[in-house]
């Protein structure tokens, strides 16, 4: 009867929300008007109702496992929320790896420093005090790294103290004591290492002119760059695995 | 609820095992692997824990499963593709619900819904996922419109529009085998 006004076919969207009782009450009643009358519009509105028919029935999915979560889980970060939606950082991994990447810096780092003293030092490396001459050519290096790094000296500092203890937040070296200190070169260094690179701590004295090293030069050059490299990657990744685990304790 | 809010994660876990099911089976089909799905939910709730204090109100679950969204698209933008076969492993998982029968099924009825599924959960996987999300959260998780709206971000006019375009689709889909619901007519009829 109404039907002459509804003659236009209802389309996709108008039938799948009038399945779900979601148009709006005028909508609706010209809707079901229509259908009253169109048998082609009747059919599309059941082949779209079996089709929801048919997800409705889908079988319903359980966890294999219960998802609640554990401390551990919730500890990490709150720093960043931001990032929440991205996927879980692993704390614990990455805090290892770096800090077993910085471990093998060190050790490689002190090997060349061996090497370099056997080669140069003759004999002023037999010091007894082993960390000393680490201390004086790390300090010489960090140096360079302080001025790429601002954390490099202080961790740097914790690697000739202490080889084995990486434990970040530590604190157990004033930071920058090695920093502006002991440019001298490598041969003075392992002379009078023991002496002059404990007590560092001087602050900000002015950076000596450092050719002697470079006045020490050739056979020492490549090794001495090498020590160079691995005293910066050592003071980067313990500066890193710092971050990290400072991170994740909070 | 109250607890969660300030951080008890005992009390949000109450909420985990309340919404764990819905949140689990919406990340699976979204993602259409079990391992992925269950994945994509872990991370979901983590997030939601950290970000709690951000609800405002509203249909919790609605929230939830916008988090939840949130992860499985995260995930298929890490995975780009869908790796092959990862949906036949959720179809024919022998543990899964699938294999369940209904007290009162004859075999053929069963042979038959398990078709069907197979059919629909394939069907699923290849929608857009806008459209598979908007599917399966009105159809699936049973949200009103304007919860879907509020999960999505997006305007009641799209939530309609993309719902009504994922049915189109799956009818389309589905239409090559007239005979998979004619059997779900008969089995409800």
């Amino acid at each position: 009867m109404t039907a002459g006004g509804n003659d236009r076919h209802l389309d996709t969207e108008t039938l799948s929300a009038y399945l779900d009782g979601a148009l709006p009450g005028p909508e609706h009643q010209a809707a079901a008007a229509h259908l009253a009358a169109c048998g082609r519009c009747r059919e599309e509105l059941e082949a779209l109702r079996s089709v929801v028919a048919a997800v409705r029935s889908l079988p319903a999915l359980r966890p294999p496992r219960s998802l609640a979560l554990t401390p551990e889980q919730v500890r990490p970060r709150r720093r960043w929320p931001l990032f929440a939606g991205l996927p879980t950082f692993q704390p614990a991994g990455t805090v290892g790896a770096l800090r077993l990447a910085s471990a093998v810096a060190v050790l490689l780092l002190a090997a060349l420093l061996v090497v370099d003293a056997g080669n140069v030092g003759t004999g002023r490396s037999g010091t007894p005090d082993g960390a000393a001459s680490p201390l004086a050519l790390e300090s010489r290096t960090s140096r360079e790294a302080g001025m790429a790094a601002p954390a490099a000296p202080e961790t740097a500092d914790a690697t000739a103290g202490a080889g084995e203890r990486f434990a970040p937040g530590d604190a157990q070296a004033p930071p920058g004591t090695t920093q502006q200190d002991a440019p001298q070169p490598v041969a003075d260094a392992a002379g009078g290492g023991a002496g002059q690179a404990a007590p560092a701590a001087v602050e900000e004295e002015p950076a000596p002119p450092q050719e002697p090293a470079a006045a020490h030069g050739d056979a020492g050059g490549t090794l001495r760059r090498a020590q160079m490299a691995m005293a910066l990657a050592a003071a980067g990744l313990l500066a890193a695995s710092f971050v990290a685990g400072r991170r994740r304790t909070r | 609820m109250e607890r969660s809010r300030k951080g008890d994660l005992e009390a949000f876990n109450l909420l985990v095992e309340a919404y764990q099911g819905q949140v689990y089976a919406l990340c699976v089909r979204m993602l259409g692997s079990r391992e992925a799905g269950e994945d994509a939910a872990q991370d979901a709730f983590l997030s939601a824990f950290r970000g709690i204090g951000r609800y405002r109100g509203g249909s919790f679950r609605a929230w939830l499963l916008r988090i939840a969204a949130n992860a499985c698209y995260d995930a298929l933008r890490r995975r780009q593709r869908r790796p092959a076969g990862s949906l036949d492993a959720l179809l024919d998982d022998p543990d899964g619900p699938l294999t369940l029968t209904d007290p009162g099924e004859t075999p053929e009825e069963h042979a038959l819904r398990r078709e069907l599924a197979r059919e629909l959960e394939a069907a699923l996987a290849d929608l857009p996922p806008e459209e598979r999300l908007a599917v399966l959260l009105c159809d699936v998780q049973g949200l009103a419109y304007h919860e879907i709206g509020q999960a999505l971000g997006v305007p009641l006019g799209t939530v309609k529009s993309r719902i009504a375009r994922g049915r189109a689709r799956l009818r389309e889909r589905l239409s090559s085998r007239p005979e998979l619901l004619r059997g779900l007519r008969r089995q409800e009829g």
